[in-house]
Formats: structure tokens, C-alpha cells, sequence
């Protein structure tokens, strides 16, 4: 569906055809049940559900939110149903609308996410996986893979093992060496790559003389991380072969630009749509618009702009 | 007639904001999608707009503010709040001026079953009593007695009881330090009201402090009445797909309280586990 203007929006990830480039990011926008009262969900690239694990999980203990300057910190601790519950019940109210839908899966172990990974394999309407080795709200597992390659590469090799789905692998900022990282997820057999995951942070309560979250720490996402997930799309992007998804901080059509052009194939939107729930079909909008007025053709023709265009190889053909 | 979709996104302009007692104030805005939903007891997420922010998306206030609707005018097209002033995004809505611009979202939340026969209580802590004069507008209207306990620290900071009398309710006030009405807090207060109440009440509900919840809901128990609360929660989205707003509940696990609330039956929530988590850190109200 090509919202407006004749510029092709069409993307492939991974093997995952999306309509336009902008998916909606995990935790976001739960499993779209709540988000169909507010757009039509074919007007999204796809959708990348809640973080989902083995069993049911209650998550951490309130309060769960912290405002902070041009962001949140949360630490919701991967509150979901559970995989079967999913497959039973939210997959197929999601399979209605026609478009991708990918699975965040986290695990405490690599078997758990190879056992989540082959629940999921060959279910009907899911397009692919969303490997999270970077949850910072969750005791066990959840970043610890995903700061360190060798563990990463487990869990990445486990998965694919165990489906014929695409895999993406969505990493954590909260490294020293994204790279590293990058490479490790690629070498193992990832499809994609999704950066980035939220920041570790903390707010204190002055008032109650405490940290202000349950859970003490939680991930810092909103426009305050945009700057850090471009640097880390940037790196990764020289680096791999594989496709990159991006995301972090991403409110408007041409934060979404800047993704692409860094060398991300497709974007995610996550914080946006919890101040405003039309953000990501407004940023489908958008990022249209923009193509008209620059005269691309193509969404194709901004990925990796930026990279091209300081090679001196690329400027705007 | 097509069904309206039940939640909006609203651009609402400021028709006024004005100080009703110190560090409280009543917010009107223009925004009759919004105002043409509202139930009593549902809220709405408020955002100053980007615009006058500076222009800069996603500066602080970077999330909605949930207020209850303190009143809402369907012919008018108006919603209006009370509002307690805590802090930077509650400041940005005390600075409004007519003609300012807020985003709102809603309306979100279950909001208070209908009353509509015998004698419903309404129990309020300070800004607590901002959900109610809507509810006993509507339980007025349908044929109900409406009774409100309305309690503040002291006289300068009561509230509501002009609203609550205009919408038909009886009020009776209680001050801490007994400069206005009744000398005592809520749960000093309520036990003589229940035994004035002759064949008791019928249904009560109860916003405030949770430290208040918590005994205003034992004491109602005793009384053989099952009592519906209106709580708080920080909220990233105010529409369930977060899962920022979780509370205790009484069989164990979570409830959330922009889907599953705002208003619960008082036995569904763990008041005392709510009353610990929020303690520390929230001045009374
Ligand atoms: C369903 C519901 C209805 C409410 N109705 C009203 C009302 O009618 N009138 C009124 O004055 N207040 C109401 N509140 C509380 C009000 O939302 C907070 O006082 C307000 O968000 C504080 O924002 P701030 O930026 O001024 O304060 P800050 O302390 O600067 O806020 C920082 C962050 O903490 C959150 N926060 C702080 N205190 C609370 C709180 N008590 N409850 C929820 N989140 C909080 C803010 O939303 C923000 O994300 C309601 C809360 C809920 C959940
Ligand atoms: C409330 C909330 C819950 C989240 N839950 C998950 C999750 O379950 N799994 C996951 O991989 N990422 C989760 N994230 C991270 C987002 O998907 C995204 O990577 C991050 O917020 C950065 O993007 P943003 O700045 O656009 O929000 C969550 C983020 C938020 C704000
Ligand atoms: S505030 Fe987001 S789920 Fe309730």
C-alpha cells in the first residue's frame, strides 16, 4: 500500500516483504489488541510483539515508569502471557490484518529460547523472530546474552537450529563494543539486526529518598537515546552484511530518514507511540512525503545515503 | 447511527485555567470528541503540545499526565480537571493560557459502576474528590441519594464541595486540624457518618491518598458494603499497551490501572501493598 505520493515504500528484511519500513517496536504496542481501536494495523510495515517467554511472567514490582528529560525509564520485566497463550490467542486476532508479525522471544537460558524459537516455528501468521539478548529489566537471561559474544552467538546458533524463521537479533547499547557484538550475531547465523534495545538508568525519588523505580533500574528509550542509536546503526552497518532494523527515539518521519540513511533497512518505533498512538502510521506518512520532495523513487535509495554520500559515491543520483 | 470510535486523540484548546485553592487548580479545555465520551470515573491522558514547548518533540513533559474528568459538558464540548500541581508536567498546565493547545488522549478506564437507586457514599482525600461530581451528577439523575465525605488537611485546601453540591450531593467536610466541618481525617469522620446513615448506604466509592484506601475500605467491610476505589498509577501510555501501570493484586500478580481500572472493587486490589509502594515518595494529598 502506497500511502501517498508514487515513491515505492516496499522493503525486505530479512526475507520479510514489508509494505513500508516502519515496524512498530517491542513493548509498544502490546500485541496490537489495544492499538486496532486506534488505526487500521495495515498501514504499518509490520508488527513486533511484547516481549513473550516460556511461561506467563506477572513482571517487576511498580512503580514501572519514570519520566525523563526527553524520554522514560521502564522496567516493566517482560510482562506477557506466555508463548502458548500467545499462539492461542494473539497471533491469530493478529493474522487477520494481513501483515508481518514478529515475535520478541527472551529467554533465561539458550534452551529456553530454543524451545520458545521451535513453538513458534511454522506457526501460521508469524513472519519471524525477534531474538531479545538485551532486556535490562529482567534478573535472568535477558542482557546478560547479549553483552557478551560467545553468548550471543549461543543463543543465535540455538535459534537457528531450531526454525526456518527469519531471525533477527535485537541487540543491547549497554556495551562497550557493539561491533563485536554485531558480528558474533551474524557469524552465528542471524538474518537481521535489531538496535537497539533500551539504556540501563536510574532515577532517585528526592522526595522518598529512594530510587524511584520498584525494580531500582530500568531502560531509558525517547528521543534522549536517538543520538546513540544512530551511532550504533552507523557502526554495526560498516561492519555486517546483514540487514539492520533501527530504533531509538524515533517520533517523526525524518528521525526515520536518519535511520535509513545511517545504513538501517527499516525502523521501529517504540516510546512514540505511547504519547502518541497514531506515531507510526504518521511516520509511514511522513517518510513518504519526504520522498516526494527529495525525488527518490525509492525508500530503497536512502539506505545507507549517508554512508555513500561521505564515500563520496553517492550523492543524491 | 455508526457507534463512535470510544477512544480520541484531541487536540484541546485552554478556555481557562484557574487557581481554585492554593497549588490546585481547574483546567477547562475545549474538546467535545472528547467531552462527548467521557463516562464518570474515566480519565484522560493530557500532554502540553509540542508546540509550546519550544517546538522541540519529545522535551519533557515527554509523557501524558492521567487526570480524571472533573466535569465534562457534552453540549458545550468541554472536559474540565482538577488539578493538583506536583510537578513539571502539572506546572506546564497551571502556566496554560486561553488559547493554548494540549493533546489529549482518552477517554481511558472503566470508570465507577452505575448508582442509580438508594443512598451511594462517596469518600474523597484532598484531590481525590476530582472523579465525583460527574459520578454523582449521573447517580442524582438516576434516581439515587448521593452523600460526600469530603476531607482535606485544612480549610483553605478543601475541595470540590461547591461541584458536589451543584450535581446534588449532600456534603460533609472534615479538616485535620478542624478549621472547616468536622474535626478529623476521613477514617475519623466515616464511622459516625455510616451510623447516621439509618438503612446504610448502598454502594460507596472512595478516591484519595492510597494510605486513606486502605482503612476507608476495612471500615466499610465491617459495614457489610462493598467499596469500589479510584487509583493512581504511573502510566507511560494510559492505554494498555505499555504495562507501566500495574498494582498489586489481592490473589497475587498485577492489575492495571488504565484497563482494568481506574476504579476496582476495594477486596480486587492489595490497598496495603499499594499504600507501602507509593508511601515514601507521595506527600498526602
Ligand atoms: C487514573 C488517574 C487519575 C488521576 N486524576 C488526577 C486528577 O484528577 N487530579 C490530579 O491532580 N491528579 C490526578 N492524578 C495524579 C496525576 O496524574 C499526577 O499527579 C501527575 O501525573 C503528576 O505529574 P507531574 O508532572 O506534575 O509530577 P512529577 O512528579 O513531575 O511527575 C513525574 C512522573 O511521575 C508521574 N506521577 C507523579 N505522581 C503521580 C501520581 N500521583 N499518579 C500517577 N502518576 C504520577 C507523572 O505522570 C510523571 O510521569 C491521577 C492519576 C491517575 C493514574
Ligand atoms: C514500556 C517499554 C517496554 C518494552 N518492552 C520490550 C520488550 O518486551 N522486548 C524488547 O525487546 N524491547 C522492549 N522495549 C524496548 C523497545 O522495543 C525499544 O527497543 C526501545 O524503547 C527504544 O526505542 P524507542 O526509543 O523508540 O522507544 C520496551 C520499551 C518500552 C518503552
Ligand atoms: S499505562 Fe500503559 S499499560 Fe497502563
Amino acid at each position: 500500500m502506497t500511502p501517498r505520493g508514487g515513491a515505492d515504500l516496499e522493503v525486505n528484511l530479512a526475507g520479510i516483504r514489508l509494505a513500508n519500513p516502519v515496524l512498530v517496536a517491542s513493548g509498544t504496542f502490546g500485541y496490537g489488541r489495544e492499538m486496532v481501536r486506534w488505526f487500521d494495523l495495515r498501514r504499518v510495515g509490520g508488527i513486533i510483539t511484547k516481549g513473550t517467554t516460556l511461561a506467563p511472567r506477572a513482571g517487576n514490582p511498580p512503580p514501572r515508569i519514570a519520566e525523563t528529560p526527553a524520554g522514560l525509564l521502564n522496567s516493566i520485566g517482560l510482562e506477557n502471557p506466555g508463548v502458548d497463550a500467545v499462539v492461542r490467542e494473539e497471533i491469530p486476532f493478529l493474522r487477520e490484518f494481513g501483515i508481518p508479525v514478529i515475535v520478541n522471544i527472551a529467554g533465561e537460558t539458550v534452551e529456553e529460547y530454543a524451545a520458545l524459537a521451535a513453538k513458534l516455528d511454522r506457526v501460521e501468521g508469524v513472519a519471524g523472530l525477534e531474538v531479545n539478548v538485551s532486556c535490562p529489566n529482567v534478573r535472568a537471561g535477558g542482557m546478560a546474552f547479549g553483552t557478551d559474544p560467545l553468548a550471543t552467538a549461543a543463543v543465535v546458533r540455538a535459534v537457528r537450529n531450531a526454525t526456518s524463521l527469519p531471525v533477527m537479533v535485537k541487540l543491547t547499547p549497554n556495551v562497550t563494543d557493539i561491533v563485536a557484538i554485531a558480528r558474533a550475531a551474524q557469524e552465528a547465523g542471524a538474518d537481521a539486526i535489531s538496535l537497539i534495545n533500551t539504556l540501563k538508568g536510574l532515577a532517585i525519588d528526592v522526595r522518598g529518598h529512594r530510587p524511584l523505580l520498584g525494580a531500582v533500574t530500568g531502560g531509558l528509550s525517547g528521543p534522549a537515546i536517538k543520538p546513540v542509536a544512530l551511532r550504533m546503526v552507523w557502526e554495526v552497518a560498516g561492519a555486517i552484511d546483514v540487514p539492520i532494523l533501527g530504533c531509538g527515539g524515533i517520533m517523526t518521519g525524518l528521525d526515520a530518514v536518519e535511520f535509513l540513511m545511517a545504513g538501517a533497512s527499516a525502523v521501529a518505533v517504540g516510546s512514540a507511540t505511547l504519547v502518541d498512538p497514531l506515531a507510526a502510521p504518521r511516520i509511514v506518512e511522513e517518510i513518504a512525503a519526504y520522498l516526494e520532495e527529495e525525488g527518490f523513487a525509492r525508500v530503497g535509495d536512502l539506505v545507507g545515503l549517508a554512508r555513500r554520500t561521505l564515500a563520496g559515491g553517492g550523492e543524491n543520483s | 447511527m455508526r457507534k463512535l470510535p470510544d477512544w480520541v486523540q484531541e487536540a484541546g484548546r485552554v478556555l481557562a485555567w484557574r487557581e481554585v485553592v492554593p497549588g490546585h487548580g481547574r483546567l477547562d479545555v475545549r474538546a467535545p470528541a472528547l467531552a462527548a465520551r467521557a463516562r464518570p470515573g474515566q480519565f484522560a491522558m493530557v500532554r502540553a503540545a509540542p508546540a509550546l514547548r519550544g517546538g522541540a518533540v519529545g522535551m519533557a513533559p515527554f509523557l501524558g499526565r492521567p487526570l480524571s474528568f472533573f466535569d465534562m459538558d457534552t453540549t458545550g464540548g468541554v472536559v474540565s480537571f482538577l488539578v493538583r500541581v506536583t510537578g513539571e508536567g502539572t506546572r506546564a498546565l497551571a502556566a496554560c493560557r486561553p488559547g493554548d493547545v494540549l493533546v489529549l488522549l482518552g477517554p481511558f478506564g472503566n470508570g465507577f459502576p452505575a448508582a442509580n437507586s438508594g443512598t451511594l457514599l462517596l469518600v474523597a482525600g484532598g484531590v481525590g474528590v476530582a472523579p465525583f461530581p460527574p459520578v454523582a451528577r449521573a447517580a442524582v439523575s438516576a434516581g439515587a441519594r448521593v452523600t460526600a465525605l469530603v476531607g482535606a488537611r485544612s480549610a483553605p485546601l478543601v475541595l470540590g464541595v461547591r461541584e458536589l453540591r451543584d450535581a446534588g450531593a449532600e456534603v460533609v467536610v472534615c479538616t485535620e486540624d478542624g478549621s472547616r466541618g468536622r474535626c478529623g481525617m476521613v477514617t475519623d469522620v466515616l464511622p459516625q457518618l455510616l451510623d447516621g446513615f439509618g438503612a446504610g448506604p448502598s454502594a460507596a466509592f472512595a478516591c484519595g491518598p492510597p494510605a486513606m484506601l486502605a482503612p476507608v475500605a476495612r471500615l466499610l467491610e465491617q459495614a457489610g458494603l462493598e467499596l469500589h476505589v479510584s487509583l493512581e498509577a504511573r502510566m507511560g501510555c494510559g492505554f494498555g499497551v505499555c504495562r507501566g501501570c500495574a498494582v498489586p493484586a489481592a490473589r497475587g500478580g498485577y492489575l492495571h490501572v488504565c484497563q482494568d481500572g481506574p476504579v476496582f472493587p476495594a477486596r480486587a486490589v492489595d490497598l496495603e501493598a499499594v499504600a507501602r509502594l507509593w508511601g515514601a515518595g507521595t506527600r498526602a494529598r
